[in-house]
């Protein structure tokens, strides 16, 4: 009992802390400091998560909340982030009288994102992403007042809380098919129902709850994740609202929905893996294609990366399906186990979560970018408004095109070590066609080749901006409004981004033992079904990051 | 100097002069020049030494092989190595590359930037052709892709962003096709003695089946060769690829252009005869008489639409399309019997791939040298335009003389190199079938009409009929050696082209040795593809 607070500890400071901003709004305290105090309360929250990086679960306690060495990865990450964004916001609300609110609300989405992250109970983890879309409808409304930012948020609202019901109607039918609550515990019992190893046809489930269980999940997180048919939001708030909550939404909500995602269809719900991969798998090539193409048409900066944004998500599903494909096929599975004494690449949800880091660190310099460009009051909106950058602002200018080319999936950079690895893992998924004889599966085939279509696709805008960046002569001189820290906070990302880029075996040396140590006996979070053969043949001990 | 310290500096002196051009005063121009000619001079003479004391030309396998670990978590190694196909191709890279810098005198803006990006493609480049790890070669060939697009973007002509746009996005589909094909051989390994691998020697090995334990399904072989050839032949180009050539390379700047025409479309053609044929030689069966009509289309519309141009650079343009289809033609005539899969004539076919690297090396001498003649050109009168010339013949004897010695070299007159490319290609036709041999030579005929009547109108006549006749003056010295140069390197291939075949005949025996004995050509392939 007492671990569940320990864990929870980073959480705890974040939202105690953020309710004493809000609480403190109400004293005449200079708007300048709560920026400053925001990193401070980060900082604070990255104490107390170095403390309970160290606390172990005893997997056989009934606890509400669990935390592999991988969700580890993810709440560091998450801290990060929150920095960045801070950092990019302390110009813009220097003089703003709702700073501390701003701050406040803040660091309460965050600790909501990293409530998610250690959720291990159906009813928690509603409640933790909750936490994260309560305050986005605020910032929403306090960010810019006009029409269209009204419009923007009340239609986020109400779709948002559209996709709650409908992702706890999906909760619903999961208990009723369980008799639980407790993701590690639906986990047993549907493994020992129609786990791999216990079933005549694996991965197809017996019975319909959990399949419409499934298809309600994902259709409530489809929302969070923007992924088409359930994106029509995000341009019309994206562009109806400030640079800094557009980031805001491209990187928070797409967090929490892909770890949620994974924490309960990829691993929870075991047996119905084949219906999870079909799902997948189609809001894979739907929404990177509907994502892209409609991108090729947008003027307003917002608005394209919001398709941008949309046709990532769809990157990411590709992993998400490879990943229920290897939760069903385990001795098949080319992905993860050692072999040779080299490391294990990364499978479908890690290459994933790896996608979710490089997007995320690159959204949150691209956005920051804008924020630093744009002025009180006064939004960069439409794309010409970048002309010429490369002479005015070389500095920032050659971040944001890091960030773009990152995007784009070249060579060197992050956003092509993630595009690798999640084609990589579909292009890993065999079938077979008689006994003892494997093909590449084809769906997975052309789904790989569908995505690099895409890629292609998406080069062909992000190209647009970096010409009109570099390749014209400015219209006019910019004047900056975002302050320094903003563009120190653009300057860091673009410096982690290339670290990132040149540094890769970092990055997959990590996620290679996270993912042993996910699987490795110590853990709380086990996913019987693609970890059994790997149990047997190792059992090393847990890494430490 | 061990094999990977030489390998290394050979592609990364380039880059090591970017650092140091970096570091300049941008107004210290003659310093910067000085630093990146010096850099690719250092990548020419190693590159020369490592041929000249280090190559065995008796070998035909990989000589020089390097092998370090680069990223153990995907077997990914940095490993390089030259055979007699890639040695001609490294040493024209590094020749264009040090003639194209000497020729950027006349590129005065931003030149820091310029310098720099120029020696970071120049390293590209070498990578693609040196290295023998396949997922190092689509890091170099991706690493190319940035500079060049801001070379066209940001120091071409008027309509250089849609061109540079344009070439990217052209060269982008081809990569990323290309991607999926690496990632279908690095998993398809798998069952093989080498594991998973990215080692373009070993895929090769499994996909002819000199593997013990796997050979890649046919399956694979017709999937990834479609993708890999779809991605070459944008570079190549072959039609009906070929639309952003003439838009790079008419808006790019001269030496710029020089870099395409002699370089960068020979990474097409290696891609082709390194990867594609030996990896998916099943594949490349089945697509072979495809890609022979390809290659006589590339060579008939290339030599129509250049007839058809007025833009000099424009005509040199189309002309790259009509010569490379040579390229395509020479590496596609392998004919086999229906039925029992023997290879026919396996000596013409092997002519036809000799020429076909000969035409690599000659076009990429005779075509920067074009693309040179009309920089020369305009830098003085600042149009292209073939009507408005005339009588340079008297005005500029020396350059006229120049011009039109390496114009007839990319005609292919006998003497000169761009004959014995398209000779052998044309002869290795007729044992694949007639019709397209004289199709092909027909081609020649189209080269000879659309090369005189442009030398007619730009060189003879009695006068300059066209604007700023004022500026016309004498070449300078420079502009003569790069010139000169070239035109001697074309006579010296054409008089004694045993110089280039001695060098790449070992390589490109065994090339067609394994390819002819692959297992389970057509017949065999038959029965797998009932899958």
């Amino acid at each position: 009992m007492w671990e569940t607070f320990q864990i929870v500890l980073p959480q705890t400071v974040l939202a105690g802390l953020a309710c004493l901003f809000i609480l403190g709004g109400t004293f005449s305290i200079p708007a300048r400091l709560w920026g400053p105090l925001a990193l401070v309360a980060l900082g604070l929250s990255a104490g107390a998560l170095y403390y309970s990086a160290g606390v172990t679960i005893d997997p056989t306690e009934p606890l509400a909340v669990s935390r592999s060495a991988l969700d580890l990865g993810i709440l560091w990450s998450c801290l990060l982030i929150g920095a960045l964004f801070v950092l990019i916001s302390i110009g813009s609300q220097s003089q703003s009288a709702t700073a501390a609110e701003f701050y406040g609300l803040l660091l309460l989405l965050l600790s909501g994102v990293m409530l998610v992250t250690v959720a291990n109970d159906l009813i928690l983890l509603f409640l933790s992403l909750e936490l994260i879309s309560v305050p986005t409808y605020v910032l929403l409304y306090l960010g810019r007042h006009d029409n269209a930012s009204q419009e923007a948020t009340t239609k986020y609202f109400l779709l948002s809380v559209l996709s709650a019901a409908i992702l706890l109607y999906g909760f619903a039918f999961l208990y009723g098919l369980t008799g639980n609550t407790r993701l590690d515990a639906i986990q047993t019992v549907l493994s020992t129902t129609y786990g791999a190893t216990n079933s005549d046809t694996p991965g197809a489930g017996g019975s319909p709850l959990g399949i419409i269980a499934l298809l309600l999940i994902f259709a409530g997180l489809g929302f969070k994740i923007a992924a088409v048919p359930f994106h029509f939001y995000a341009p019309d708030v994206y562009e109806g609202t400030t640079a800094f909550n557009a980031g805001l939404l491209a990187v928070a909500p797409k967090i929490a929905g892909f770890v949620a995602l994974i924490h309960v269809a990829s691993y929870s719900l075991v047996g119905f893996e084949r219906t999870g991969q079909q799902l997948a798998l189609i809001l894979a090539a739907i929404t990177m294609t509907g994502g892209n193409c409609l991108a090729l048409l947008q003027t307003n900066i917002r608005r394209l990366l919001a398709y941008s944004s949309i046709a990532h998500a769809g990157y990411m599903l590709i992993g998400i399906a490879a990943g229920f494909w290897e939760s069903w096929n385990p001795e098949l599975s080319l992905q993860g186990a050692s072999e040779s004494g080299r490391m294990g690449l990364p499978g479908g949800v890690e290459a994933s979560l790896l996608y979710l880091l490089a997007y995320s660190l690159t959204s949150v310099g691209l956005f920051g970018g804008l924020v630093y460009l744009a002025r009180p009051g006064r939004e960069i909106n439409h794309i010409d408004e970048l002309t010429g950058l490369g002479r005015t602002q070389p500095l920032l200018a050659a971040a944001l095109a890091v960030f773009l080319f990152s995007l784009a999936g070249i060579p060197p950079l992050p956003g092509f070590w993630a595009k690798l690895s999640v084609f990589a893992t579909a292009l890993s998924v065999r079938q077979e066609v008689e006994a003892g004889v494997y093909v590449i599966h084809p769906a997975f085939l052309w789904l790989a080749v569908i995505g690099v279509v895409n890629a292609a696709i998406g080069g062909v805008y992000y190209l647009k901006l970096i010409a009109l960046m570099f390749l014209n002569d400015p219209l006019s001189t910019p004047r900056p409004g975002g302050g320094r820290p903003a563009l120190a906070g653009v300057l860091c990302a673009a410096a982690l981004v290339l670290a990132f880029g040149l540094a890769p075996r970092m990055v997959f040396k990590a996620l290679a033992s996270r993912d042993d140590a996910a699987t490795s006996a110590n853990s709380s979070r086990l996913n019987p079904g693609r970890s059994i053969e790997r149990l047997a043949s190792q059992s090393r001990p847990v890494d430490r990051p | 100097m061990n094999d990977t310290a030489l390998l290394t500096l050979i592609i990364f002196a380039p880059t090591i002069g970017a650092l140091f051009v970096a570091l300049c005063n941008p107004k210290a121009d003659g310093r910067m020049r000085a630093i990146a000619n010096a850099a690719s001079l250092v990548s020419l003479v190693l590159s020369i030494g490592a041929w000249w004391y280090k190559f065995d030309s008796s070998v035909g396998g990989m000589q020089m092989v390097v092998n370090h670990t680069w990223i153990a978590t995907w077997n990914v190694n940095y490993q390089l190595g030259l055979d007699g196909i890639s040695l001609p191709l490294v040493l024209l890279t590094c020749l264009i590359s040090y003639l194209a810098l000497l020729a950027s005198t006349s590129i005065t803006k931003a030149v820091k930037g310029y310098l720099i990006l120029f020696l970071l493609l120049e390293t590209g480049m070498l990578g693609v052709f040196l290295a023998l790890d396949f997922f190092l070669f689509y890091v170099f060939w991706e690493v190319m892709l940035l500079p060049m697009y801001f070379l066209i973007g940001v120091w071409g002509g008027p309509r250089r962003e849609y061109a540079a746009i344009k070439f990217f996005l052209y060269t982008l589909v081809g990569s990323v096709l290309m991607l999926i094909a690496l990632l279908m051989f690095y998993f398809d390994s798998g069952g093989s003695s080498f594991g998973k691998t990215f080692d373009i020697v070993a895929l090769a090995q499994i996909g002819q089946g000199r593997d013990a334990s796997y050979q890649f399904t046919p399956f694979v072989q017709m999937t990834a060769f479609i993708l890999l050839f779809i991605g070459f032949a944008i570079k190549v180009p072959v039609f009906p690829f070929h639309t952003w050539l003439p838009d790079a390379h008419v808006e790019a700047p001269t030496p710029i252009s020089m870099i395409l025409a002699g370089v960068l479309l020979k990474m097409g053609g290696y891609g082709i005869i390194r990867i594609a044929f030996p990896i998916c030689p099943i594949g490349a069966q089945y697509a072979a008489h495809a890609l022979v009509v390809l290659g006589v289309v590339s060579i008939l519309y290339g030599a129509f639409a250049a007839m058809a141009q007025t833009d000099f650079k424009r005509l040199v343009a189309y002309s790259s399309v009509s010569h490379m289809g040579y390229v395509l033609l020479g590496i596609a005539v392998w004919k086999l019997t229906e039925g029992t899969g023997e290879t026919v004539g396996r000596d013409y076919w092997q002519m036809g791939m000799n020429g076909a690297m000969f035409q690599m090396i000659a076009h990429g001498i005779s075509s920067p040298g074009m693309f040179f003649i009309v920089g020369v050109i305009y830098e003085r009168v600042h149009h292209r335009d073939l009507n408005q010339f005339g009588g340079l013949m008297g005005l500029m004897p020396l350059y006229s003389g120049l011009a039109v010695g390496i114009f007839f070299a990319g005609l292919g007159l006998p003497g000169l190199c761009g004959f014995i490319g398209e000779i052998f290609t044309v002869l290795s036709t007729w044992n694949y079938n007639p019709l397209y041999a004289i199709l092909a030579a027909s081609g020649v005929i189209l080269t000879a009409g659309y090369i005189l009547w442009t030398v007619q109108r730009v060189y003879l006549g009695a006068e300059y009929k066209g604007p700023h006749a004022e500026g016309i003056t004498p070449i300078t010295d420079r502009e003569f050696g790069i010139a000169a140069v070239l035109l001697a390197l074309c006579i010296v291939l054409g008089v004694y082209p045993e110089l280039l075949f001695s060098q790449m005949r070992a390589s490109v025996d065994l090339l067609v040795d394994n390819l002819a004995n692959t297992k389970g050509l057509i017949k065999a392939a038959a029965d797998v593809t009932g899958l």
